[in-house]
């Protein structure tokens, strides 16, 4: 016999719900009902807000798996969280100490834990009891979905949440808050359900159920499974989470994920990040590849560029690109190449992993920080 | 008047709320009956009435052109489901199930034994139901015992239908093992497929 058809002759018998039971949903749903007309009458939710409830809020799950498998490594060591501090409101470099909720769920507003758990060197940067910034989603839910996934959860030494499954193939790494959020260019946000090359689906679904999937070819599975539920606050700079997928050791995907997101917003928010490699290098590239278009191909821009100041080189970087000299440059996938004199010369390859540039853009020091001194790219 | 389900979830996002009472009569037992194959009949008892509550405060989100209503009402019903779990393992029970590391009661397995006579083979296949995970069972009580197609299986668990098919691959192929594991006879090999030649011949 077919398994499907043994699976089905397997198929239980259990009749039906009790009138009782039946009554009684019943009554439930036109509570409901009658609760609905009343709210409708006093305060429409809008599309946002509907949403906002509907997949209201973060990390309180991962961040409390990831403080408990902290104190189970770290033995004796006790600290009792106390009440919510404050987190920094945009800083990543100074990341904040942050109460951990001592349960999920339990991240009200107000919420003062008794929890005994360990917070890692610095303090957790986010975290439930954060009470700054904007209403966000407040739980976040990583889990393996395939057998044999190898799960840890652990903190870097900026207090950030480094959540990691691994398969024999794949490695999906989530970092919360996704680090130099400035690194990911503004413009890049994608459609929720996009793919990145043939074999790899990422798979963001509404109502609850999102998720992320990884796939690659048959029996090639893992996926994280974002769950969500409740809402708490958290700093502005928390809503970002940084997926990095790689395979077999190489990253071959890149992305900040969007705890914020509304209707009509891809959760996803660019995939391709503004810089997507750091290299130190004795000399940085100078020349740009030329057009390929034979005599009378146009010549290739070198450009004395004066980009606005920022605090940092990326973000001077960023900075220029939205100029309009720079107006026909490619917007990210840049690898940033830094030299003995503290130049940074950011470039964009011809094609992933090359040492051909199409885009040179050299960033200095100036005063008020650094900015975009020279760039030369094709002229094609 | 047009009473099929998108009319009438059309109309209680309307001005007639109440016309989604129409919903929970034509589906309350379908979906009292998936929560109770998966779940139990205790659970479905305890979440049937959630899940009609939490589908009228969504039914805007409701897409007649994305599917059928039975496999969003599905979709709802695993959602809550999986939501009681998580509440229940909050000290670290439930999660550690979700997970797939700690064994799962499936109450309903013995609804099983009590119907039928089982063959040693059966006897295999029901002792590997038992160890599914949590979301494993879930697609196999929506594709073998609610009988939804792939469009509706990935309606319900918000997935792509390639999703589907490879998830239910890989759910054969470790029924299989598990029951071999068992001690159950091994199933027959599936037949060979049959080239036709151009002049009609089979190979």
């Amino acid at each position: 016999m077919h398994l499907d058809n043994e699976l089905r002759s397997l198929r239980p018998e259990v009749g039906q719900p009790s009138a009782a039971v039946a009554a009684g949903h019943r009554r439930a749903l036109d509570a409901a009902i009658a609760e609905g007309r009343t709210a409708r009458r006093r305060a429409p939710l809008n599309g946002r807000r509907r949403w906002m409830l509907t997949i209201a809020a973060v990390l309180a799950v991962i961040v409390a798996g990831g403080a408990t498998w902290w104190a189970t490594r770290s033995g004796d060591v006790r600290l009792d969280t106390g009440p919510t501090a404050t987190s920094a409101e945009t800083s990543t470099a100074q990341p904040a100490t942050t109460a951990l909720g001592a349960t999920p769920g339990s991240a009200s507003e107000g919420d003062q834990s008794t929890a005994t758990t360990v917070l890692p060197p610095g303090g957790l940067d986010c975290g439930p009891g954060t009470q700054t910034g904007s209403s966000l989603p407040g739980f976040l839910q990583v889990l393996p979905d395939e057998a044999g996934a190898i799960g840890t959860t652990t903190f870097d030494g900026d207090g950030r949440l480094v959540t990691r499954r691994e398969t024999e193939r794949f490695v999906v790494e989530a970092l919360w808050p996704a680090p130099d959020r400035q690194l990911y260019a503004a413009d890049g946000t994608a459609d929720g359900l996009g793919r990145a090359d043939s074999d790899i689906n990422y798979d963001l679904s509404p109502e609850g159920q999102t998720e992320l999937v990884v796939l690659s070819g048959v029996g090639e599975l893992t996926a994280l499974r974002i769950l969500i539920s409740g809402a708490v606050k958290v700093a502005e700079h928390c809503r970002f989470i940084q997926f990095t997928v790689s395979e077999q050791g190489e990253a071959i995907a890149r992305f900040v994920y969007d705890l914020a997101a509304g209707d009509g917003q891809a959760p996803i928010a660019d995939r391709s990040p503004l810089v997507v490699e750091t290299r130190q290098m004795s000399e940085a590239p100078a020349e740009a590849l030329p057009c390929n278009g034979g005599p009378g191909a146009p010549p290739n821009d070198d450009l004395a560029a004066n980009g606005p100041a920022a605090p940092t080189p990326a973000e001077a970087l960023d900075a220029y690109l939205t100029t309009p000299a720079a107006a026909t440059y490619y917007q990210s996938g840049y690898v940033e190449m830094v030299t003995p004199d503290g130049t940074y010369t950011y470039g964009a390859p011809i094609a992933p992993g090359s040492a051909e540039w199409v885009t040179l853009v050299t960033v200095s020091p100036v005063d008020g920080g650094w900015a975009a001194t020279h760039a030369t790219a094709s002229g094609c | 008047m047009d009473d099929s389900d998108a009319a009438v979830m059309q109309a209680a996002c309307g001005d007639t709320p109440a016309r989604f009472a129409q919903v929970f009569e034509r589906h309350h037992d379908a979906v009292w009956a998936y929560l109770a194959r998966a779940w139990g009949p205790e659970v479905a008892d305890e979440l049937a009435g959630e899940v009609f509550v939490s589908a009228f405060a969504r039914r805007h989100h409701f897409d007649p052109m994305k599917g059928e209503l039975r496999p969003w009402l599905f979709g709802i019903a695993t959602n809550v489901a999986r939501g009681r779990a998580r509440s229940l393992g909050r000290a670290g029970r439930a999660l550690e199930r979700l997970r797939g590391r700690a064994p799962v009661d499936v109450p309903v397995l013995e609804l099983v034994d009590e119907a039928a006579e089982l063959g040693d083979r059966a006897r295999a296949l029901r002792w590997a139901i038992g160890r599914l995970r949590p979301e494993e069972r879930e697609l196999l009580v929506l594709y073998a015992w609610e009988e939804l197609d792939y469009a509706g299986i990935a309606q319900a668990l918000g997935i792509p239908i390639g999703t589907v098919r490879s998830r239910i691959s890989r759910l054969r192929a470790r029924l299989r093992e598990m029951a071999a594991d068992a001690g159950g006879p091994p199933e027959p090999p599936p037949a060979r497929p049959r080239r036709i030649t151009a002049s009609g011949e089979t190979l």
